[in-house]
């Protein structure tokens, strides 16, 4: 009967908004006790992986959206360009309150920019990641009051949003590589594998989304965002892959060379999370992709395009969970190796995943954050091309 | 005055009295159950004693081997701070400033020696649970058992949610005098020594100075304020 007096559109809309609420009530809860219990372990756990992928996915699908606004290619990225401003704000969104919330004295959280410490990236990522999302909200409010064409002020803006999310990501990636402790992630590589990754991550969201916000708005998919995806988001994953596929091979080959580095990567290749990397990252993840795209293409299906983003979404998610836990339980095994105490090394093992996995409400809240942003904001401000916003700049 | 932290592995008999004066002058609870379970980063303490077996032809035994922060002269953890909390004081000895420490970690991350770490809740005076381990230790003392009472609170005492080290019991610094921490006090064997390496007369720096105490790990480059003797 509901489903008789709803459009298609309608149920998605509410579909997704029920569905942000209610994970938004689970994580909350779960990030409510961990503050008022003070629960916070020594290990980066799911909570880091959350902020980190929210940030690559943000940061990627803004460089994706320069095709449209710094190299000027059109095709049917102009009547979508708003949406992907928008989804690029969207996902940055519910970073902040995860990274926040992981902190065991949240309270202090001032002294991020009072004493701030020009030699610790994490300082700078704080200061880079408010700059980067208040960057995208002008290109945001600029895209919707743009009259005419692409003018030198649009490129300057398009050329601001691509220095910052590189910068931005750059610094993330060597929040990661300048940790001198876990020598799994030690040196320049995380960066070089986190741009592939956020571009791939880019690519994805976007294709997911817009076709969220075709049938929200629209109850289907236009033959304009077929257009765009066979041209542009199809073709990007694809190349997006190989490249990913290329810097991970060299960041383990890199690894033998250095014994402290060789155990983070033996957890990931043969070790404890094996089956997480051969099963969800490369298999889910990167070879059905593989098989699929090229069929979405010929038949230019988005449907089939954005199950294809999905699991190299998912793909991904995993790809940063094993590579941020296998290089702490490196660390483990490094340190009980010079301790003599193997032994232990199980046990310590065994209470650090628990730790890392306990935090998995807290990606249930970014993930019912974002749906809730999503939702909201395809329905109530102005992305459609042409379409003029009647209250606070950017509101239908 | 730059101070020195020597250990001598082969006076250290694993009492871990040590680790009881740290943790009671630090506010923490000391459980004797609660065996060493790996470097400070694990165990949630200051400093541990670790027991190390021996089964090299020849070499076969057992020894105990002191761990505590190192407060490096090329500071990992200082570097990656990002609210400035961690400090180096003109001595050298690198400190945490807990009303600045958001509680990041990633000083823990990025320390290549684990030693620094969260504080347990369970081990933290301030903490509920400790409460009821106070209790139970009150009870003890009535029938000839000996409560340790934490000292007066001091500034670089453990609290909770913020990341904690050793900090050589900076707060008993008086002056320019060296001074002595409670764990060098409380050592029965002379095996954690305290001393100034600016005084030409001191026998502890002495040892540095010979060669005969030696940095834990030279290969991590980065210096430190901590040496062993028959690592």
């Amino acid at each position: 009967m509901l489903r008789g007096a709803m459009t298609r559109g309608q149920v998605v809309f509410w579909v997704l908004l029920v569905a942000g609420i209610v994970l938004m009530a689970y994580g909350g809860y779960y990030i409510y006790l961990r503050q008022t219990l003070g629960i916070v372990g020594w290990a980066w756990g799911l909570m880091v992986v959350t902020y980190v992928f929210f940030a690559l996915a943000s940061t990627g699908s803004s460089i994706v959206n320069t095709i449209h606004t710094v190299y000027g290619y059109d095709g049917a990225f102009g009547k979508y360009i708003r949406y992907t401003v928008y989804v690029s704000l969207a996902t940055v969104l519910p970073a902040f309150p995860i990274i926040i919330s992981d902190l065991g004295a949240p309270e202090n959280f001032a002294w991020m920019f009072l004493g701030f410490n020009p030699t610790s990236r994490m300082a700078w990522m704080g200061v880079l990641y408010v700059l980067f999302a208040l960057i995208l909200l002008v290109e945001l409010i600029a895209e919707i009051h743009k009259k005419g064409g692409r003018g030198i002020g649009m490129l300057t803006l398009g050329l601001a949003v691509v220095i910052i999310s590189v910068v931005t990501h750059s610094n993330l990636g060597q929040i990661f590589g300048s940790a001198y402790g876990i020598p799994g992630w030690f040196g320049p590589f995380m960066a070089v594998l986190f741009i592939a990754s956020a571009l791939m991550i880019g690519f994805a969201l976007q294709t997911i989304a817009l076709m969220l916000a075709d049938v929200i708005n629209f109850g289907q998919v236009r033959p304009e965002l077929r257009e765009l995806v066979s041209r542009v988001h199809i073709k990007g994953m694809l190349t997006m892959i190989g490249v990913y596929v290329f810097m991970a091979f060299w960041y383990h080959m890199a690894a033998f060379y250095s014994p402290p580095m060789a155990l983070a990567s033996q957890e990931v290749l043969w070790g404890r999370f094996a089956g997480e990397f051969w099963g969800i990252e490369v298999f889910l993840g990167l070879v059905l992709p593989l098989i699929i795209l090229p069929i979405a293409l010929k038949r230019r299906s988005v449907g089939l395009a954005a199950l294809a983003a999905f699991l190299l979404i998912v793909g991904q998610f995993f790809g940063k969970v094993s590579l941020t836990a296998s290089g702490q339980i490196g660390r483990i095994l490094f340190d009980a190796s010079l301790t003599q105490k193997a032994y232990y090394a199980e046990h310590l093992i065994a209470d650090f995943k628990s730790e890392f996995f306990g935090e998995a409400p807290a990606l249930a809240f970014a993930v019912g954050l974002w749906l809730v942003l999503f939702a909201l904001g395809v329905k109530l401000l102005a992305l459609e091309e042409g379409e003029k916003p009647k209250r606070l700049l950017i509101f239908r | 005055m730059k101070p020195v932290f020597v250990i001598d592995i082969n006076k250290c008999v694993g009492c871990r009295a040590c680790e009881a004066a740290c943790t009671i002058e630090h506010g923490q609870y000391f459980i004797i159950s609660r065996t060493g379970v790996g470097l400070p980063q694990y165990a949630k303490k200051r400093t541990v004693v670790l027991w190390e077996e021996r089964d090299e032809p020849g070499r076969v035994g057992r020894r105990f081997v002191s761990y505590l922060c190192y407060h490096c002269e090329k500071t990992p953890c200082l570097e990656v701070c990002p609210t400035s909390a961690t400090f180096k004081t003109p001595e050298g000895v690198v400190l945490v400033d807990k009303y600045k420490c958001v509680g990041c970690r990633y000083c823990i991350m990025a320390c290549p020696y684990g030693m620094r770490y969260m504080p347990s809740r369970a081990e933290v005076g301030e903490a509920e649970h400790g409460l009821e381990y106070l209790k139970d230790a009150k009870e003890g003392a009535k029938y000839g058992g000996v409560l340790f009472q934490p000292p007066v609170p001091n500034k670089w005492a453990v609290r909770l949610n913020v990341v904690d080290k050793c900090t050589f019991c900076y707060h008993r610094k008086e002056g320019d005098k060296l001074w002595t921490p409670a764990c060098v006090e409380v050592c029965p064997t002379g095996s954690r020594m305290f001393g100034n390496l600016d005084d030409p007369n001191d026998p502890v720096a002495e040892l540095v100075r010979s060669g005969k105490a030696k940095p834990a790990r030279p290969s991590a480059g980065t210096g430190g304020l901590v040496c062993y003797v028959g690592l």
